[in-house]
């Protein structure tokens, strides 16, 4: 009886290990074999999840596997990181985030995790800082606006998604370049500062063009500058604020990351198909609908812009005393 | 206007969309009446699959999962004590009492009733004055929200049930409790005591479930096995006992509209969503109800006002992202995106270049809300036998789809610690005679109370005086002190009363 058992369960045991041998895929050849997670750090419906099921709607063809969107909100995309991490370096977890998260958090807050974890896969877009005012305002161009601010310092409202994310950073760089003082009013995201603006409970707002398009086309909001070196297609009778004398241009952006563990053929596989995004018909056609910009740089050229702006963010952040 | 009409009725009006509708409404009660789940991950679970659809059955599709799920909530929250989503955590209060004097049969109509009517009300709205009402939304600024809160927030003083101090040390430790993590207007990380993980706040849902199902059960341990479903007797009831007649509901309609109102128009709002809704109708009804020391201890009227206001928000969180492009709340955020990826942009332009789409849109919500109706009173009678099986076997499937429903949220280990802890803790808690809904309503408004007085205080440039300045929120604090002022004359009448 006991030898019978000792049998099966050797038997049993053998199987199980056998299989285990079977699906562990060490071979880059057969990369990726099972669908990818793409790690969204916000809720669904955010700008940010809404790219990323653009994405994962693409990318299977140049995968050969499904992309699986794996949202994890929390803490301006830091808690979704911050899991990230902790998840394998094998390349079938992927996150995508942008600098709120990668490039400021970091320096404003005790995180357990630090830009050196990652490294980008793709850029995937950039976008401008679009200032914008409530139609109602007695000030109807950026250089009014500065006077105002001038004249009345601290009595200009704006709005923005939340204290130390990248359109509050950048109106203070705008601002202090400007040499204007405006006083900054923070929501939870950039949907509620948009309605105050709106509602004319603050005067401006800093975000996305995309957030603000359909207000502007209805007249209910008049976008003042853009923080691009050059006009933009979107709102092309927007001027930048550099040619508006105020020396300042910034852009947000959103890429793709993955652990720094991460082998390099692996990565050399999702780059590619990830690259393959810039020239995708069907991308390109549902991120214009989302009024975005295509810039899907490989990981190599864009890491040393991340940097750079992380550096600079960081003497921004220590001028304005965010820096932890 | 009405030149779309006929179109959109012809584009909505097929066999397929009808059935997507159905099946998103039997989705939308199934996630709504489990414990942990909910509409929103019902919507963001097939959004995939609503990207290789048209848009508008896409968008039948998710407003049938998130109108039945937010009716659906109600049923468990009236016979088991245990909101079977956030936004029915107010219904659960009356409800439950009513369940437990036998009435769990009224119970359950006078929700359904009630839901259908916030349902088609602020379709309603929406298909007429969607423009206007989200024009009114907007005047509720910071310095408004903040009144409008601490107004609910007075509520507190009608579920503490018969010791107002301890529902007073409740909801205080439910503020400090949503105080927890990193803090929207300063971004400081507060009391997470170094634990990352807790920086974006003591997550509700895990809290919600914790509170009020997981201790619930734990309670519900101490019942002999032996006993039978007494505690629901929702079976042995009288045939007059689970009907509801006219005369009982007909005196709840002023409140039932009142509440639709209010759930409209929070729902317009960008940002608080059913749930505040339903507990801010609750204060209104205890408010201006005739007979408001019934509401809180098993009333038809406490039942109804919630259940409709919760549901007059469903529609009417569409408002600001068809008419301004604002997502108000995470399913509008989901739907907008459903939208975008089928080229089609929310916004006031919407209503020009995909007129016919809105229509028919309109449609299929008409058609959800009495959908819900329908699939509603099967859910009702399915639920009813299902929560006549003995209690030994009852609690432990809940106990397990609590802990399934909550995990889905967010995959997550963390969520089912927290709702296990706040299990415990709402089970000290009740045995201690602390009100576990003061902690939770405290909890819910809390945090955005506190961001709206220091964005208004930020607007105010430092003046308390913005509040005074603002008619809204004038109106709102009045209703504050009124409010504490009644509740405490209830109360000392009760004391004197003998009660």
């Amino acid at each position: 009886m006991c030898y019978k058992m000792s049998r099966i369960v050797t038997v049993c045991l053998l199987s199980v290990a056998l299989i285990f041998s079977l699906s562990i895929n060490s071979g880059a050849a057969d990369f990726p074999s099972k669908p990818v997670k793409l790690v969204v750090p916000y809720g669904p419906g955010g700008g940010t999840d809404t790219i990323a099921r653009i994405i994962s709607g693409v990318i299977p063809q140049y995968l050969d596997q499904p992309m699986v969107i794996l949202n994890k909100p929390g803490a301006t995309g830091t808690v979704g990181t911050a899991e990230f991490k902790k998840m394998k370096a094998d390349g079938y977890t992927l996150l995508i985030n942008d600098a709120a998260a990668m490039s400021i958090k970091p320096q404003t807050n005790k995180l357990p995790y630090q830009p050196g974890d990652f490294k980008i896969v793709t850029q995937i877009n950039e976008a401008f800082y679009l200032l914008s005012i409530n139609a109602d305002r007695p000030y109807k161009t950026i250089g009014q606006f500065i006077d105002y601010a001038k004249k009345n310092p601290g009595k200009i409202k704006y709005s923005s998604a939340g204290v130390g994310h990248i359109f509050h950073l950048a109106m203070e760089q705008a601002a202090k370049k400007a040499g204007i003082k405006v006083t900054h009013v923070p929501f939870k995201g950039t949907g509620k500062a948009v309605t105050a603006t709106l509602g004319g409970h603050v005067d401006a707002v800093v975000c996305y063009p995309n957030a603000v398009l359909e207000a502007v086309k209805a007249g209910k909001l008049t976008p003042l500058a853009i923080s691009a070196e050059k006009r933009q297609p979107v709102l092309p009778d927007v001027p930048t604020f550099i040619e508006s004398g105020i020396n300042y241009s910034g852009r947000g952006w959103k890429a793709i990351f993955a652990r720094k563990s991460l082998p390099s053929d692996k990565y050399e596989i999702l780059q590619s198909a990830f690259l393959k995004l810039q020239n995708d018909r069907a991308f390109k056609k549902l991120m214009k609908g989302l009024g975005e910009i295509i810039a899907v740089t490989p990981g190599e050229k864009f890491e040393p812009v991340w940097l750079q702006e992380y550096k600079d963010l960081g003497d921004l952040l220590t001028e304005l005393g965010m820096k932890k | 206007m009405f030149s779309e009409l006929v179109p959109g009725f012809l584009l909505f009006f097929n066999l397929l969309n009808l059935s997507f509708i159905s099946l998103g409404v039997f989705l939308g009660i199934i996630f709504g009446s489990i414990p942990g789940l909910n509409a929103i991950i019902g919507v963001a679970l097939v959004l995939p699959f609503t990207f290789y659809m048209e848009p508008d059955t896409a968008i039948c599709l998710l407003l049938g999962i998130y109108k039945g799920g937010v009716y659906a909530g109600s049923i468990p929250a009236i016979l088991l004590n245990i909101p079977g989503a956030p936004e029915a955590a107010a219904t659960a209060q009356d409800g439950y009492n009513l369940t437990k004097a036998g009435k769990g049969g009224k119970a359950l109509r006078a929700s359904i009733y009630a839901s259908l009517i916030g349902n088609v009300f602020s379709d309603i709205l929406l298909i007429v004055v969607a423009a206007q009402l989200a024009k009114l939304a907007l005047k509720v600024g910071p310095p408004e929200m903040f009144a409008l809160l601490l107004f609910a927030l007075t509520i507190i003083g009608a579920v503490s049930g018969a010791n107002f101090s301890k529902g007073l040390i409740a909801g205080i430790a439910g503020l400090f409790a949503a105080s927890i993590g990193m803090d929207v207007v300063t971004g400081v990380s507060r009391f997470t005591f170094g634990i990352f993980e807790l920086s974006g706040g003591i997550p509700f849902l895990p809290m919600l479930m914790g509170m009020f199902a997981i201790s619930e059960i734990f309670i519900q341990t101490e019942q002999k096995i032996g006993e039978g479903i007494q505690i629901h007797k929702v079976s042995s009831e009288t045939k007059a006992d689970s009907k509801l007649k006219w005369e009982e509901f007909a005196p709840c309609l002023p409140s039932i509209f009142r509440s639709c109102a209010v759930g409209a128009l929070i729902g317009a709002i960008p940002g608080p969503g059913a749930t505040t809704s339903a507990f801010v109708s609750y204060a209104l009804t205890r408010q201006f109800s005739k007979n408001p020391e019934k509401i809180g201890t098993g009333s038809i009227e406490g039942v109804a006002s919630p259940d409709a206001a919760n549901n007059a928000t469903c529609s009417a969180s569409l408002i600001p992202v068809l008419t301004l492009g604002i997502p108000g709340s995470p399913i509008a955020a989901v739907i907008a995106g459903a939208l975008l990826i089928h080229g089609i942009n929310p916004g006031p332009m919407i209503f020009e270049n995909n007129a016919t789409l809105i229509y028919s849109f309109y449609f299929g919500m008409l058609f959800a809300s009495f959908l819900v109706f329908i699939f509603g009173f099967i859910a009702i009678r399915t639920a009813i036998k299902a929560v006549q099986i003995s209690r030994s076997i009852l609690f432990p499937i809940v106990f397990i789809l609590c802990f399934i429903g909550t995990y889905a949220n967010n995959s997550r280990g963390l969520d089912l610690i927290i709702m296990t802890l706040f299990g415990i803790v709402g089970y000290l808690m009740r045995k201690s005679g602390f009100s576990v809904p003061a902690f939770v309503i405290a909890f819910l408004l809390g945090p955005t109370m506190e961001s709206a007085f220091k964005q208004s205080l930020l607007i105010g440039d430092g003046e308390l005086s913005i509040f005074i300045h603002r008619p809204i929120a004038v109106a709102f604090l009045v209703l504050a002190i009124l409010s504490a002022y009644f509740l405490k004359r209830q109360r000392d009448r009760l004391k004197t009363l003998g009660f």
